[in-house]
């Protein structure tokens, strides 16, 4: 948008909003990166220092839908503007989901403790977690640039996320049919890899809201068949 | 500080209000003078007779006829002007109701006289009312144009804008709007007309005085004022004098009764 | 507009201009400079732009109250329902009864009472109407005035307050029974009571009359149009359903205009 608008307190409204979203996204991605780190590093006391992050997400999302509803009411924006505040709203709920997620999975650390692991699967659960952070980080770069052509690109690369759900999930089964002493842990594994499938579906969900808010355009639901979950 | 900036504004405000007041008393002085002086002299010359309402009577008759003659003129033509001419025509027309309203008074009696009174007879109350007419007319016309220019162009064009024919908005909606004003108008120039000796001077035949064989000829205070005055006789000087007090009421009233009718809602 | 609707009237090439007195049309502003566009049968057209964009100049061209104004000029066409109303058989006061005009300022006639303002259009052409009674209560009861009225009938009508003014004048242009309604910023001069019960009288109005809007207000062209045309230096930009205008609109001068941006554009 090369022009800003004439009133400079709606155009610092509007980028006192981009920029909390942002720094929210930044906390999410964060959140997940480091949980991801306990999960290789078997660090069982993860979750507690990662709570401090998760409340500071939580807080971001409050004062977000605050500051939206507020310019909804004040400045009763059109046009680019309301899609940006309906791509806010929608997002934080997203990255506040993301947040819980992270959290989620050092529970599943915590619980999975320094125990015998299955290599391979390890390897390709970092590899997924790796993957899902970097589509989250695109999409919030997406919508930070306004950047359509990323965004899709983000959308796309759900469907290998998908893939690497069900190897994991299929591998699991099998090891669990093979002994049943590896129930436990193989089921908190597959819990594991729901949850990065998961935030790369919030990344999907980002990336769809910036497709709109740049385009105006609901890509929504138009790839619903590809998707796996 | 704001206390004596206070004070000298309001010595100031003082001042400027009793000049005004003083400004006023001093022109109204001659006015209240000559109604109470001829009203003495009257009385002392015995100028007040029976005549002399006759004398009156004439007077409106002749203004009366002369508002007949001039208003719908003036009307029509400032309607003209204000409504349906272009620019150039009307400002033509409008600098010659300019010069005419501008001109003196006897001038007008001087053009019936030397047109239309040679057919109806040099002493008569048609030229004379004629004369009178020519002399209101542009006034009126000029100030008919003036009050339709101030009729708002929001009014005129909620009524065009209802599918009105444009003289149709002009009679029904412009004019009605100005119309206390008008009447205002009318009845100002009537007070004019009824003053006014000069244009009679040649119309009204052989200028006598107000003595008795006067009225066949002159029914006019105003003429009758004039001649009387400039006779030497004592008795006609006293019913001049009584002439001036009559004519200076009627005309006070008469624009008295204009300018009430052209301030109510107005 | 939805694309099945029916134009009303249609305005092909429309150029308006003012000249100044006795100064050649070669010389003359132009206020609009070519503008075609449709407006549908029954629906709310709002037409929005900054000031001086021609919004009020397209306005009052097309039940031809332009050419009143001293030095003002008209090219192109305007049809209604097929017609050109600058023909040369056509009676400009015909198209401005069939074409009603409401203005930005409520105007009852100043020496009419409530009751002749309403019949005001047929009362001062001459004509007779039947029934007066009951068609000023209609008219009245369909502007929501009615009851606040009805004791006050032979009141003027500038004793109303603005809002109730502004309501008459609505019903006595709605008495002629015109086909197309124009409205030239009806509620600029109103409060926010006034102006929602104006904007529930076009919502009834709907479907039942062409209306075409001149507002300033956006989220009023927001609320009661079926499509919204944005007009720029006498230039249409565009013209799409009002859904779109205020979520996606095509063009980023209409994007600009309408979401507060109003800096130099960048020529596009």
């Amino acid at each position: 948008m090369p022009l800003l608008h004439t009133d400079s307190l709606y155009e610092n409204e509007l980028s006192r909003l981009r920029e909390s979203v942002l720094l929210m996204g930044a906390k999410a991605e964060e959140l997940v990166s480091r949980a991801m780190r306990a999960f290789s590093e078997h660090d069982a006391g993860a979750a507690k220092r990662l709570v401090a992050l998760d409340e500071a997400i939580d807080a971001l999302e409050v004062a977000i839908d605050d500051l939206a509803l507020l310019v909804l009411a004040r400045r009763q924006p059109v046009a680019s503007d309301l899609r940006f505040i309906a791509a806010v709203l929608k997002m934080v709920t997203d990255l506040e989901r993301v947040g819980d997620l992270g959290v989620n999975i050092c529970e599943r650390v915590a619980e999975l403790g320094a125990s015998p692991s299955f290599p391979d699967t390890h390897a390709e659960l970092e590899q997924m977690g790796r993957d899902s952070v970097a589509m989250l980080h695109d999409a919030l770069d997406a919508f930070v640039r306004g950047d359509e052509a990323l965004a899709r690109e983000v959308l796309v690369r759900d469907a290998r996320i998908d893939e690497q759900y069900a190897r994991i999930f299929q591998s699991l089964v099998a090891r669990m049919t093979e002994s049943a002493g590896t129930v436990d842990r193989a089921t908190r594994l597959q819990s594991l890899a729901r949850y990065l499938e998961r935030i790369a579906d919030h990344a999907t969900n980002i990336a769809e809201m910036v497709v709109f808010m740049v385009k105006g355009k609901d890509v929504r639901h138009s790839q619903r068949g590809t998707r796996g979950g | 500080m704001t206390h004596t900036s206070g004070t000298r504004r309001a010595r100031t405000d003082r001042l400027v209000s009793w000049a005004g007041a003083l400004a006023f008393a001093g022109l109204l002085a001659p006015v209240l003078g000559l109604v109470l002086w001829s009203l003495l002299e009257a009385l002392a010359l015995g100028g007040f007779e029976l005549r002399l309402f006759a004398a009156l009577v004439g007077s409106l008759e002749l203004c009366a006829l002369a508002l007949l003659f001039g208003l719908p003129t003036g009307l029509l033509a400032g309607l003209h002007v204000a409504e349906l001419a272009g620019p150039r025509v009307a400002r033509a027309v409008r600098m010659i109701a300019d010069v005419l309203a501008g001109a003196p008074p006897l001038l007008f009696g001087v053009l019936v006289h030397s047109t239309v009174a040679s057919f109806t007879g040099a002493s008569s109350l048609l030229p004379s009312a004629l004369a009178l007419g020519l002399f209101i007319a542009p006034a009126m016309a000029r100030a008919t144009e003036e009050l339709l220019s101030l009729v708002p162009e929001g009014l005129r064009e909620a009524a065009l804008g209802l599918g009105l024919a444009p003289w149709r908005v002009v009679l029904f909606v412009c004019l009605p709007s100005v119309r206390s004003s008008l009447g205002g108008v009318a009845l100002a120039l009537g007070a004019r007309a009824l003053g006014e000796a000069a244009p009679l001077l040649f119309t009204a035949g052989a200028v006598r005085g107000l003595g008795a064989a006067v009225f066949g000829d002159s029914p006019s205070l105003a003429l009758g004022l004039y001649a009387s005055m400039s006779s030497a006789d004592p008795a006609e000087q006293g019913k001049a004098w009584a002439a001036a007090f009559v004519l200076l009421v009627t005309v006070v009233a008469a624009s008295a009764l204009g300018r009430s009718v052209g301030e109510r809602r107005a | 507009m939805s694309a099945s609707a029916r134009a009303k009237v249609v305005v092909e090439d429309l150029r308006a201009w003012f000249a100044a007195p006795g100064r050649p049309a070669s010389e003359a502003t132009s206020a609009l400079s070519g503008v075609s566009m449709r407006f549908a049968e029954n629906e709310v057209t709002a037409l929005i732009g900054p000031s001086g964009s021609g919004k009020s100049t397209l306005l009052r061209c097309i039940n031809r109250m332009h050419e009143v104004t001293r030095g003002a000029g008209v090219g192109g066409s305007v049809r209604l329902d097929g017609v050109d109303v600058y023909g040369a058989k056509v009676d400009p006061v015909e198209v401005r009864r069939r074409i009603g005009l409401v203005f930005q300022r409520p105007n009852p006639l100043p020496m009419l009472s409530v009751r002749e303002n309403v019949l005001a259009g047929f009362r001062l052409a001459g004509e007779p109407v039947p029934q007066a009674e009951e068609l000023v209560e209609s008219m009245l009861r369909r502007v929501a005035l009615w009851d606040e009225v009805k004791d006050r009938l032979d009141r003027p009508g500038t004793s109303l307050s603005g809002g109730q003014q502004q309501r008459l004048c609505i019903a006595r242009c709605l008495a002629l029974r015109p086909e197309v309604m124009l409205m030239d910023e009806p509620c600029s001069a109103l409060d926010p009571v006034a102006t929602a019960r104006i904007e529930e009288l076009l919502n009834e109005l709907r479907s039942k009359i062409t209306i075409v809007v001149v507002t300033h207000n956006l989220q009023q062209a927001a609320r009661v149009a079926d499509s919204t045309a944005f007009l720029h230096q006498g230039e249409l930009i565009e013209h799409e359903p009002t859904s779109v205008v205020f979520t996606n609109p095509r063009d980023p001068r209409t994007e600009n205009y309408i979401t507060g941006r109003f800096g130099r554009t960048t020529g596009s």
